[in-house]
């Protein structure tokens, strides 16, 4: 919790657009790839790069979050998603991901982005006092 | 302080109970076909299991958003019974001293 002085009380982060920005970008490129594979499938080989692109991307969001104080629970919703990807990855592996699979994957996956960005917009808040201390 | 802090949490939690409600029925929906599938042999149990996990997922993500969502109303409730006493409590305390 933080209070600023204390004319006024915060229990959750403040807005974060990069992590609003970047979450936006990572669902864009999952969906692409599998609207692509729903229409043409293709083994997990043409597509490692994806996945290392995801990593990457999710680690700088995971960090980001981090940093922010009051934000735990983003924090924990990143690193859901993370695991989400792992799990995709390795079911890809096996030869999972078909079209058997992609439209659950692709719901899941999508209700994980839009809980995110729910949050996020939330944080916006509709009218904020100014805060004066902060504690978490 | 309990007039003004009220309004805030009536007007977040069915914003709230909407959302949670929604994305509930839908993972119910999803559980369900993935089990349909699964009893018709139109998906191994492997990728039943994938299926669920990801969904169990997405769940948790979902729950996470509505407590945060709610935690937002409360903090909007605090603070708006804080505004409602505010002015009182300076002109109480006098000497110019602003303590909320």
């Amino acid at each position: 919790m933080t209070c600023d002085g204390c004319t006024s009380v915060q229990l959750v982060a403040d807005y974060n657009k990069k992590i609003d920005d970047g979450v936006t970008d990572l669902q864009k490129k999952t969906d692409t790839l599998l609207v692509k594979l729903e229409r043409q499938p293709e083994p997990y080989s043409k597509h490692t790069g994806f996945y290392d692109d995801a990593k990457v991307q999710l680690s700088l969001l995971k960090t980001r979050a981090d940093a922010i104080a009051l934000n735990s629970l983003t924090s924990s919703q990143i690193d859901l998603l993370k695991s989400s990807f792992t799990e995709m990855e390795a079911n890809d592996k096996k030869g999972n991901l078909d079209r058997d699979t992609i439209p659950g994957v692709q719901d899941a996956l999508d209700r994980q982005f839009t809980s995110i960005l729910k949050l996020e917009e939330a944080k916006k808040r509709a009218e904020k006092a100014p805060a004066a201390t902060k504690s978490s | 302080m309990l007039d003004a802090a009220a309004p805030k949490l009536q007007k977040a939690w069915p914003e709230a109970k909407d959302y949670a409600t929604v994305e509930f029925k839908k993972y119910l929906m999803q559980v369900e076909h993935i089990e349909e599938m699964k009893l018709a042999k139109k998906i191994t149990e492997e990728k039943a299991t994938f299926l669920l996990d990801m969904q169990r997922n997405s769940m948790r993500s979902v729950l996470l958003t509505v407590e945060g969502l709610g935690l937002l109303a409360v903090e909007a409730a605090i603070n708006a019974a804080l505004d409602a006493v505010r002015d009182a409590i300076n002109t109480a305390i006098g000497g110019g001293w602003k303590v909320l």
